[in-house]
């Protein structure tokens, strides 16, 4: 036990100056929701009688400073992402790159009998510090989202899907495992530190068509109270009565029930419809296991690159 | 006996093309301190990269206690303690944190040597890395070098960025520790006087092919330096002396005996070109 609180203080001395900015910076962000959080439940106390999203006339001025509060919020939680990043990118990056820019890696790769058990070690306390700080913003995310939207559920719902909550773990994991392998290739550290983004955004992008696609194939038809649970969306558009679905195109007019027609005379006289809109969605409830299930898969995709890492590691020069 | 360190027929290339050894046949029996001399780009440090397991060899092979180093590193490096050309020690930590790094790296580290050789030279343990002079980070990692207890320990050029009395410092506390210890070192340097005191043996390396392999005794026995025009037989080069004349280096030839600096001048200068010969004649 000893010897893993010994290399756990090594291993914080030798990335002090990334931990301590990225700590401060992820307490900034966190103390900031934590605020905004404050603000928003304190303004809902206060107006308990109050439909922010619909406010009566004698709500309009709490509506109002509601709605200001909520969309810094907003922002808050949208620039929170490039944090997440941010860890996984300065945590992930120099542990190679460093030891092989200054020449550190000749020692340690000599002291050492494996090079492989080092990186593994230096891996885990980076993924630590990292999990421990994404696990911070998760947590607030969640908080400021969960009062940003008060009339529901925000553990079953889609709202802010991305930008809030475990993901925010997976996405940093998948970040210090490019950084890992990047610095490792590169070896040297700003170069690969301005690849390692380039290459982690390009990822990001990358897993987001794939995760869309994943949830095409799992996406059920909208029912009307389905928006209520904020759903995920995937598709919509105009069911034929033939049952092809096709897009909003020539459709301008739609009635109550949902029927759409190519132009106002057959809008009005209720005749000719084109077709009922369908939405296809993946329903609230299922936010969670969603969510749970790409976390997993991005931090395994980290912890393949931090396998790729090791390969190079085996087999690199020390300079 | 078996030689502890060997390659046979090793030659190694750069990506760029350049051959940085060729043909390279060496056994180095165990014990004793051996001086790998030549000058800048001649290939020690490469060929000290190739035991360590740092660079694969384009051809040949390379043994250290009868283990290839590129095949099985591990094995390699137990056998190993080796002191890099730059010796780079953790901007972050102090020294006692650097032999707590190698106690968690190394199974059988040994901190109560390493520690005895800092406080003997008054190195502050306690002191952070980055504030030691390049003398006593030097001593350093000679200290985490001795304290791996490895039979075999290869130091590529430390004396380079020492000044003259921490060159001394560094070779004596080497001398006597490989003597205490019974360890083989080998040290790489293009500086003949640095290693002349110290050494048992004497590798000459130059253009990537070694020029002499011997015992220093044996070869300080059987070299001779002659005026140039004057020595009669067994000449292996001219070259400049210290007045500018020119002088020859004879195997067992008429002249007096050549110092260990007279030695590895000729054998460096037996690398000329025709050309470049006849200009410094």
């Amino acid at each position: 036990m000893s010897g893993v609180l010994n290399w756990a203080r090594l291993s914080f001395r030798l990335q002090r100056l990334e931990i301590l900015l990225l700590t401060a910076a992820v307490l900034a962000a966190c103390g900031l929701m934590a605020w905004f959080a404050f603000q928003l439940d304190g303004l809902s106390a206060a107006h308990p009688d109050c439909d922010f999203l619909d406010p009566a006339a004698s709500c309009l001025a709490a509506s109002a400073s509601f709605e200001s509060v909520d969309g810094l919020g907003e922002l808050i939680i949208m620039s929170t992402s490039l944090v997440t990043f941010g860890v996984g990118l300065f945590l992930g990056v120099p542990l190679v790159a460093r030891e092989v820019e200054q020449g550190t890696a000749q020692l340690a790769w000599t002291i050492g009998r494996s090079r492989v058990r080092w990186l593994i070690g230096r891996v885990a306390f980076a993924m630590l510090v990292g999990v421990v700080l994404l696990g911070m913003l998760a947590v607030m995310t969640d908080v400021l989202a969960a009062t940003m939207r008060p009339e529901i559920d925000t553990s079953e719902a889609f709202w802010f899907y991305g930008g809030r909550g475990p993901l925010l773990v997976g996405r940093g994991l998948l970040a210090l495992g490019a950084g890992v392998l990047i610095g490792a290739v590169i070896g040297k550290q700003l170069p690969a530190l301005l690849l390692a983004a380039l290459t982690v955004g390009g990822m990001t992008l990358a897993s987001e068509v794939a995760f869309g696609s994943w949830h095409e194939t799992e996406a059920v038809l909208a029912s009307d109270n389905d928006h209520l649970s904020e759903p995920l969306g995937i598709s919509s558009g105009i069911e034929l009565p033939s049952g092809e679905r096709v897009g909003y195109g020539g459709a301008e007019f739609q009635d109550e029930n949902g029927v759409f027609y190519s132009s106002q005379e057959d809008f009005e006289a209720r005749r000719n419809p084109i077709g009922r809109e369908y939405q296809l969605i993946i329903p609230g409830e299922r936010y969670g296991e969603i969510v749970a299930r790409e976390t997993v898969v991005l931090a395994a995709a980290g912890a393949l690159l931090v396998i790729g890492a090791a390969a190079v590691t085996l087999r690199r020069r020390p300079t | 006996m078996a030689p502890i360190l060997e390659t046979h027929d090793l030659a190694k290339r750069y990506r760029r093309g350049v051959w940085a050894l060729t043909g390279i046949d060496l056994e180095i029996p165990a014990g004793g301190i051996t001086a790998l001399v030549g000058p800048n780009a001649a290939g020690k440090s490469t060929l000290i990269k190739t035991w360590v397991g740092f660079e694969r060899p384009t051809r040949g092979s390379v043994r250290v206690a009868g283990i290839d180093p590129w095949r099985d590193r591990a094995a390699a490096l137990d056998h190993i303690g080796y002191v890099p050309q730059s010796p780079a020690l953790y901007d972050g930590l102090s020294v006692e944190d650097h032999l707590d790094m190698a106690v968690l790296l190394r199974p059988g580290f040994d901190r109560v040597a390493a520690r005895e050789r800092l406080d003997q030279l008054d190195i502050p343990r306690s002191a952070n890395a980055r504030n030691l002079s390049g003398g006593q980070q030097a001593q350093v990692v000679l200290a985490l070098a001795f304290g791996t207890r490895a039979d075999v320990l290869l130091l590529d050029e430390p004396l380079a960025s020492l000044d003259p009395l921490a060159r001394r410092e560094f070779l004596h506390i080497l001398a006597d520790a490989v003597r205490t210890d019974g360890a083989t070192a080998v040290l790489s340097s293009h500086i003949v006087a640095d290693v002349e005191q110290a050494c048992d043996r004497l590798i000459v390396l130059g253009v990537g092919r070694v020029l002499l392999q011997s015992s220093v005794a044996d070869a300080l026995a059987t070299h001779r330096v002659a005026v140039a025009g004057e020595a009669a037989g067994g000449v292996i080069s001219t070259f400049a002396g210290p007045a500018g004349e020119r002088l020859a280096l004879q195997r067992d030839g008429d002249g007096r005996p050549a110092t260990l600096e007279e030695i590895v001048l000729g054998y460096l200068a037996s690398t000329r070109s025709a050309p470049e010969r006849e200009q410094a004649a």
